[in-house]
C-alpha cells in the first residue's frame, strides 16, 4: 500500500467518524422532537397562563449544534404568555449550564420560566412532568439515535 | 420479559425497604419520627409530617414488553429550611445504602439490581416552604 492510499484510508475513517456523530445528531434532533410533543401535551399539570406548555422545549446540543435559536425562541414565547399575567409572578428565565464536553451529544428537556424548577419538584414532584418525561423516552431517543447512524451506513 | 410485572408488589417492595426492612433503619433513625416519617408523596397534598421525612413517588416504566424493563422510582427527602441541607445530604447517602445492602426480592419478577440514577439539585418547595431533595432509583426488571 503507497503512503498516499494509507492517508486516503485514515482520512475515509475520519470521514465516516464525523459521518457518524452527524447521523447520531440528525437522530437525537427526531427524537427530541417527539420528547417536546410529548412533553407539551402532559396532563400532569393544568396551567394558568399557558405558558408552561407552550415554551416547553427538546433540543439535541452538541459539536457544532447550540441551541441559542430554539431556547431563545422558547423564553420569547414565555415572556408574551406571562406578560401581563397577573395569576402568580412567574418570568421568564434563563441559566446558563455547562454543554456536552468533547464530541459528547446530549438532549435537553426544558422550561424558560422561573418557577419550572418548583413545578418539578412541590409536593413531592405531584407536577412534575420534565423527568418522567425523560424517563419515559430515554428509550426511544436511543433508538432515534440508531436510526441517524443505520441512515449513514446503509 | 414473558410475563406482566405487578408494578403493586414492585413499588410496595421498594417502598418498604425504607418503611419497615431491617435495611432501612439506619434511614428510619435519622428520620423525625421513624417509620411515620415515611410517607407517599400524594400525603403531601393534605400533610406536612415532622422534618425530617422523605416521600416516595413511582415514575415512568421504561423498556418494551420483551427487553429489560426499566421501573423508577423517586425518593423526595425534606428538611426544614432552617436546618439548611446536612440532614437531607446525610438521608440521601443512607437510602443509596439502603438499596445497596440487599437485592429487593418480589416473587415473580427477577430483579437484577437496583441504582440511584439521579440525585435532584438542592431545592426548595415552594408550596410546603421546605427544604428539598431528590434521589431517583431505577431497577433492571428481567
Amino acid at each position: 500500500m503507497s503512503t498516499r492510499g494509507f492517508e486516503q484510508v485514515i482520512q475515509g475513517i475520519t470521514d465516516l467518524e464525523q459521518d457518524i456523530i452527524e447521523g447520531l445528531f440528525r437522530g437525537l434532533v427526531d427524537g427530541a422532537e417527539a420528547l417536546e410533543a410529548d412533553a407539551k401535551a402532559t396532563s400532569a399539570y393544568s396551567g394558568m397562563s399557558g405558558a408552561t406548555r407552550a415554551s416547553t422545549t427538546a433540543y439535541a446540543v452538541g459539536p457544532g449544534h447550540n441551541s441559542t435559536s430554539k431556547i431563545d425562541q422558547a423564553r420569547d414565547t414565555a415572556a408574551s404568555l406571562l406578560d401581563g399575567f397577573e395569576g402568580h409572578d412567574g418570568k421568564p428565565f434563563l441559566e446558563e449550564k455547562p454543554g456536552p464536553d468533547g464530541d459528547s451529544l446530549m438532549v435537553v428537556l426544558t422550561v424558560p420560566t422561573s418557577y419550572a424548577n418548583t413545578l418539578e419538584t412541590a409536593r413531592g414532584g405531584e407536577k412534575s412532568f420534565i423527568g418522567p418525561e425523560m424517563d419515559k423516552h430515554a428509550g426511544s431517543l436511543f433508538e432515534a439515535a440508531n436510526r441517524g447512524v443505520r441512515q449513514v451506513l446503509k | 420479559m414473558t410475563t406482566a410485572i405487578d408494578l403493586h408488589l414492585l413499588n410496595l417492595a421498594v417502598y418498604n425497604r425504607l418503611e419497615t426492612d431491617a435495611q432501612g433503619s439506619a434511614v428510619r433513625a435519622a428520620l423525625a419520627s421513624g417509620a411515620t416519617s415515611v410517607i407517599h408523596a400524594e400525603m403531601l397534598r393534605t400533610t406536612k409530617p415532622d422534618r425530617p421525612f422523605v416521600a416516595f413517588r413511582a415514575g415512568a416504566m421504561t423498556g418494551a414488553s420483551r427487553d429489560v424493563r426499566i421501573p423508577t422510582w423517586t425518593w423526595f427527602v425534606y428538611d426544614d429550611r432552617e436546618k439548611g441541607y446536612y440532614r437531607i445530604g446525610s438521608l440521601i447517602s443512607l437510602i443509596e445504602a439502603a438499596y445497596m445492602a440487599a437485592a429487593i426480592s418480589v416473587s415473580t419478577i427477577a430483579i437484577d439490581r437496583i441504582e440511584v440514577t439521579n440525585v435532584g439539585a438542592e431545592t426548595i418547595d415552594d408550596p410546603l416552604q421546605l427544604l428539598v431533595r431528590s434521589i431517583q432509583l431505577a431497577a433492571y426488571v428481567l
